[in-house]
């Protein structure tokens, strides 16, 4: 360590919106006293969205598809080239702290070779017995839980930054809007994976054709160089325009912008960075659930068909424009769409909950209910205390028989030793 | 790239081929990026078009008088680091077979012959695939376990570098 200050590793080895939730825990490590500076490890194919982060003073590439390439040849081509890498990185010494924030078996491997002697390592990591192990209960809870549409969901970003001590309420974002929205509505019409895509672009048109009709803004179209044609035949049969830019100067747009409605996960988490208001429109098996895009976002999710262009219309109406839009009365979706908005509670974890101007049955307040008393019981469990058996029986009963029986193996297998005391009071309770 | 003495050494260092028969003949610009060589063989008298932008265009004239024994100098120095033989898919049956005998001489992935390629070096590396069958092709995580097994102190960091390639 230089005195007390430490050197820092932040290792971000994952897609490129995964790399953008990590912009909260550079900013709160650079501004800490005891940090001498803060580096980011990460691959090569998403240095734009490496520039972005904030308090980084140097940022260190991996090469993805060359070590693949290079492994095809033979392993020395690979493990020669890696080693090069990882020693250009270290320097002259290596890192008094390295925080990763990838959950892949390269990852838990690699991080610990930038350490320096008895340096500390948070996040997920594999020992040299090939163990895994975690340095905190969010990052087990991350890997035991995972996912499930159906259950409590905490954001990853959310856990990574817990796990590495960060103040998660702390960050104000990237930039500040001072106010301003009277920008275009900002379109990202596809996304990565084209089964999530929403509609036709024919129903993009409508779209475009309901927004300046009923919201009075003019529509940027934005995707990959790639799309350019696709989004130029949308723009042609809507009066929009078409934008192709990387994402420095996609977040100068998104800054100035009434608003985002998006497929594309980059373009949300960006839009998050810099306080857009924006509504996701997610498709897939998750359909969204599991999907904390922040806390300026709306997801609307449709079950079985995409959303129509009269819900979206509704919802971004209320979401770009507040309660000074044209209408403050409860928004009435149709059957089999769901709206969940993001939300950040009192400790600054991400979650969704309906809002109170969606209209929503008892049965979606009471599952909203249960779920703000499984976060509690997660962050109970997280800080370090045992949560209150009772608290967990009340959850447990208030679950469906099929969650309540998955709630009970997680909390067996996350709780451990505990599980038995909860398990005993669960007992005594039935 | 820099290179920093406390790894780099462990892996070997290029050396010429045995014998000087070996064609000097100029060497294309070094790589600048993380792509190791890549050479394109392609018939005599059609278009070396398809190769990838980075690679060396061979023609079958020139991988001949390659495998005849007169492999340059520059060429043979780059096989630790690793040579992709990559071939024109519409080639004929001959160059494909010369693609294959061109790859074994140059990117074998034999512990033997890759043990040839670190034969000067004295670290951990060298160690770990000599403690391996020579006839074997080994993996990330064979190179891996043997040299866990290996008390020289880069050993342990090279390991895990080896398991993470196995994941990548």
């Amino acid at each position: 360590m230089e005195g007390e200050r430490e050197r820092i590793a932040v290792i971000s080895l994952q897609r490129l919106g995964d790399l953008l939730t990590a912009a909260r825990i550079t900013d709160a490590l650079a501004q800490r006293k005891t940090t001498a500076s803060v580096e980011l490890v990460h691959w090569d194919s998403t240095a734009q969205a490496a520039a972005l982060l904030p308090g980084v003073s140097a940022r260190h590439t991996l090469p993805f598809g060359a070590l693949r390439r290079r492994s095809r040849i033979h392993p020395l081509a690979a493990l020669r080239h890696l080693s090069e890498r990882t020693a250009a990185i270290i320097g002259a010494r290596g890192f008094d702290r390295v925080v990763n924030l990838s959950s892949t078996r390269f990852a838990c491997w690699f991080a610990p070779t930038l350490l320096v002697p008895h340096g500390t390592i948070v996040g997920p990591a594999i020992d040299g017995n090939g163990r895994y192990y975690a340095s905190h209960r969010a990052i087990d809870y991350l890997n035991d839980w995972g996912t499930d549409p159906q259950l409590c969901t905490f954001a990853h970003a959310d856990l990574y930054a817990l796990a590495a001590g960060v103040r998660l309420a702390g960050f104000a974002g990237l930039r500040d809007r001072a106010g301003r929205r009277d920008g275009p509505v900002v379109l990202h019409v596809f996304g990565s994976e084209r089964a999530k895509d929403w509609r036709t672009p024919d129903d993009w048109i409508a779209l475009i054709h309901a927004i300046g009709r009923d919201l009075g803004r003019p529509c940027v179209l934005v995707g990959a160089p790639d799309e350019a044609d696709a989004l130029s035949d949308i723009a042609a049969h809507s009066g929009s325009r078409v934008v192709t830019s990387p994402l420095e100067p996609y977040l100068k747009l998104l800054t100035d912008a009434t608003g985002l409605i998006s497929v594309d996960t980059v373009a949300i988490h960006l839009a998050q960075l810099v306080g857009t208001p924006t509504v996701v429109l997610r498709q897939g098996s998750a359909r969204g659930h599991a999907f904390i895009p922040g806390a300026h976002a709306i997801c609307l999710d449709a079950v079985p068909d995409p959303a129509r262009v009269a819900d979206i219309i509704a919802v971004a109406r209320r979401q770009f424009f507040g309660g000074h839009g044209p209408s403050d009365a409860p928004v009435q979706l149709q059957p089999g769409v769901i709206a969940r908005a993001g939300v950040c509670d009192k400790d600054g974890l991400l979650g969704l909950a309906t809002p109170e101007w969606i209209s929503a049955g008892p049965q979606v307040r009471a599952a909203q209910r249960r779920d703000a008393s499984w976060r509690a019981i997660w962050r109970d469990w997280f800080a370090g205390r045992t949560p209150p058996s009772d608290a967990v029986a009340a959850a447990l009963a208030g679950s469906s028989e099929q969650d309540a029986a998955r709630r009970q193996r997680v909390i067996a297998g996350v709780l451990g030793p505990d599980a038995a005391a909860i398990a005993r009071h669960i007992g005594s309770a039935a | 790239m820099t290179r920093t003495p406390s790894l780099v050494p462990t892996l070997g260092t290029p050396r010429d081929p045995p014998g000087n028969d070996v064609t000097s003949s100029s060497s294309p610009a070094p790589s600048v990026t993380a792509e190791a060589c890549t050479l394109w063989l392609f018939e005599d008298g059609t278009s070396a078009a398809p190769a990838p932008p980075t690679a060396i265009a061979c023609s079958r004239a020139q991988v001949s008088h390659w495998l005849a024994g007169q492999i340059p100098a520059w060429l043979w120095a780059r096989r630790t680091d690793g040579i992709a033989v990559l071939r024109d898919p519409s080639c004929g049956r001959e160059l494909r077979r010369m693609a294959r005998e061109l790859r074994d001489l140059l990117a074998p992935r034999t512990a033997a012959g890759l043990l040839e390629r670190v034969a000067d070096s004295d670290g951990p590396l060298r160690e770990a695939l000599a403690a391996l069958p020579g006839s074997s092709a080994p993996t990330f995580a064979d190179l891996a376990r043997s040299l866990a097994t290996n008390p020289h102190p880069e050993a342990a960091r090279l390991a895990r570098l080896a398991w993470a390639l196995e994941h990548l």
